[in-house]
């Protein structure tokens, strides 16, 4: 025998149409004698028939008002993305610009064995124009830096540039200069065919889609093979006349900081310079391999073709989000990567 | 285009197939919001917070549960969110005023009013903002939404014979507050004197 407590469990059920046919007899059997559940069940009955007239409609124009609001997030969200990714250095765009500075390097290296002398202000533009959004400027600054200081000055600037050079972002001008004096000492030949292509002058408002394709062309025509020796490096080169730098690599690599020496770096060690290097204001230029397979000449090529996609960047993100950069690193770049510090030359 | 079709659509950033789906929930939506929260300002505040958490999640969103059981569950965890913030500003109210629930009601003019012009039905929808957010929340998703029980545990994500109790339990509270307002002319059980 159930308690009217009981019952009234079965009652609520009974008003669901959830109630079991012999569970169902019992309390209709129950009700016929018990007022209470009787009563219970009619207040119940009440209770439900006033709450489902209880339709409420939303006030007019409600749809219309979130979805001005949906629309509006949709777009900051599009904007955010976009943003995003000027500023995080994309996955191609990194594969775009190490495969240029790799290109770069190795036509220098090639024309310099073959006694050529490029004109590398022109060289330090088209590595520019292919860096990242961060990088572009800062580097086509030392870019402008070499070509004011002299024709023959103009050499290592470019060198520089296309490495992917740690550049203080304030000191352009007086770092490029040095450099390129330097250079100017090694490179002594006359200027090699191949360098013809990266004939724009630099300037930091073009887009700088023409110099891509002068490399391009370069890459194809001019140096391919011999480039492609060169994308086959995993290596992260930066190149830095800091003297922070220098600090850093007495005191964790017990190596002398020399110009034109490479380091190898740990992944640490590559997270720690960098943080360094942010935490300390100086902006510099990162340039990267993704790091795994060796970059195929088609997929360096198509690299470069998307290249002029990222050329809107706007000026003043650089040197304030290679944080980013920083945090994506370890996660994309598989351990086996080596990881090399360069000296400027 | 199926509901399904509109969600999958909406899903992948279609701003259109999405007001579509805003305009068929709108009414259910808002009205488990005002249900819940009892103010009909701030059930328009929650249900549109209800459907941006819905835009913002549909990539995500794999519909297991059936799109309308996760709004549902959207809404019902935004009202009480905003009852618990409702609460936490009032903290430092007397405890006189946090058990005048009904006095407390918003029961001015609002969309629902014409729906609600019989003393009982005003009783009832006072009364309702005096249950429990559980029992306010497992009875407007039964009786105003109606919502099989079934559809409900999907929303509460709790199973089926907590869902049996507890709206059985929910009616049994909304009664005795009705009772006791003298709202109710029922018989009043000896347990309940």
């Amino acid at each position: 025998m159930r308690t009217c407590e009981e019952y009234e469990a079965l009652i609520s059920a009974l008003l669901d149409g959830a109630l079991a046919d012999e569970d169902r007899e019992e309390l209709m059997a129950h009700m016929a004698g018990c007022p209470a559940c009787q009563a219970y069940f009619d207040d119940l009955l009440a209770i439900r028939t006033a709450l489902s007239g209880l339709e409420d409609k939303a006030p007019a124009g409600f749809t219309d008002r979130v979805m001005d609001q949906v629309r509006r997030e949709s777009r900051q969200t599009e904007e955010k993305e976009n943003s995003r990714k000027t500023v995080a250095f994309p996955y191609w765009r990194r594969y775009a610009a190490m495969a240029a500075c790799c290109a770069i390097v190795a036509i220098a290296g090639f024309w310099a064995f073959n006694g050529g002398q490029p004109s590398a202000g022109n060289v330090a533009a088209d590595a520019a124009s292919l860096m990242d959004s961060r990088s572009a400027p800062v580097a086509e600054d030392q870019a402008d830096g070499a070509a004011d200081s002299g024709g023959s000055a103009d050499a290592a600037g470019g060198d520089a540039a296309a490495d992917g050079q740690i550049v203080p972002a304030d000191s352009g001008e007086q770092t490029a200069p040095e450099t390129a004096a330097e250079g100017t000492e090694e490179q002594d030949a006359g200027e090699p065919e191949t360098f013809s292509v990266t004939t724009t002058e630099p300037d930091a408002d073009d887009t700088d889609s023409g110099r891509q394709e002068d490399v391009r062309s370069e890459h194809h025509d001019g140096k391919g093979g011999s480039a492609a020796t060169y994308y086959a490096l995993e290596t992260v080169t930066l190149t830095t006349g800091s003297p922070l730098a220098e600090a850093w690599v007495t005191e964790n690599l017990g190596e002398t900081w020399e110009a034109g020496a490479s380091y190898a770096l740990t992944v640490e060690q590559f997270d720690q310079i960098q943080v360094l290097l942010q935490t300390n204001g100086e902006a510099f230029v990162l340039a990267r391999p993704l790091g795994g397979d060796t970059l195929a000449d088609s997929g360096a090529d198509d690299s470069l073709t998307e290249e002029p996609e990222g050329e809107d960047a706007p000026e003043e993100d650089a040197g304030e989000d290679t944080s980013d950069e920083k945090e994506s690193l370890p996660e994309e770049a598989p351990a086996a990567v080596a990881y090399v510090l360069q000296a400027a030359p | 285009m199926t509901e399904q079709e509109l969600v999958r659509a909406a899903a992948g950033g279609d701003t259109e197939a999405f007001a579509r789906l805003v305009r068929t929930y709108e009414n259910k939506i808002y009205s488990l919001a005002f249900r819940m929260c009892g103010s009909a300002d701030d059930a328009g505040d929650i249900a549109q917070e209800a459907f941006l958490a819905a835009w913002r999640g549909l990539p995500s969103f794999r519909g297991e549960a059936g799109f309308a059981t996760w709004l549902y569950r959207l809404t019902s965890n935004a009202a009480i969110d905003y009852l618990r913030r409702q609460k936490k500003q009032r903290g430092d109210m007397s405890l006189d005023d946090e058990e005048l629930g009904l006095d407390a009601v918003d029961t001015g003019p609002g969309p629902q009013d014409a729906a609600e012009r019989t003393e009982v039905r005003s009783a009832v929808a006072a009364g309702l903002q005096a249950l429990s957010e559980d029992h306010r929340q497992v009875l407007v998703l039964r009786e105003i939404q109606g919502l099989s029980y079934e559809e409900i545990a999907g929303v509460l994500e709790v199973d089926l014979g907590t869902v049996k109790s507890r709206i059985s339990r929910a009616r049994s509270a909304l009664r005795k507050i009705l009772l006791e307002s003298g709202n109710l002319s029922g018989y009043l059980p000896s347990n309940l004197k």
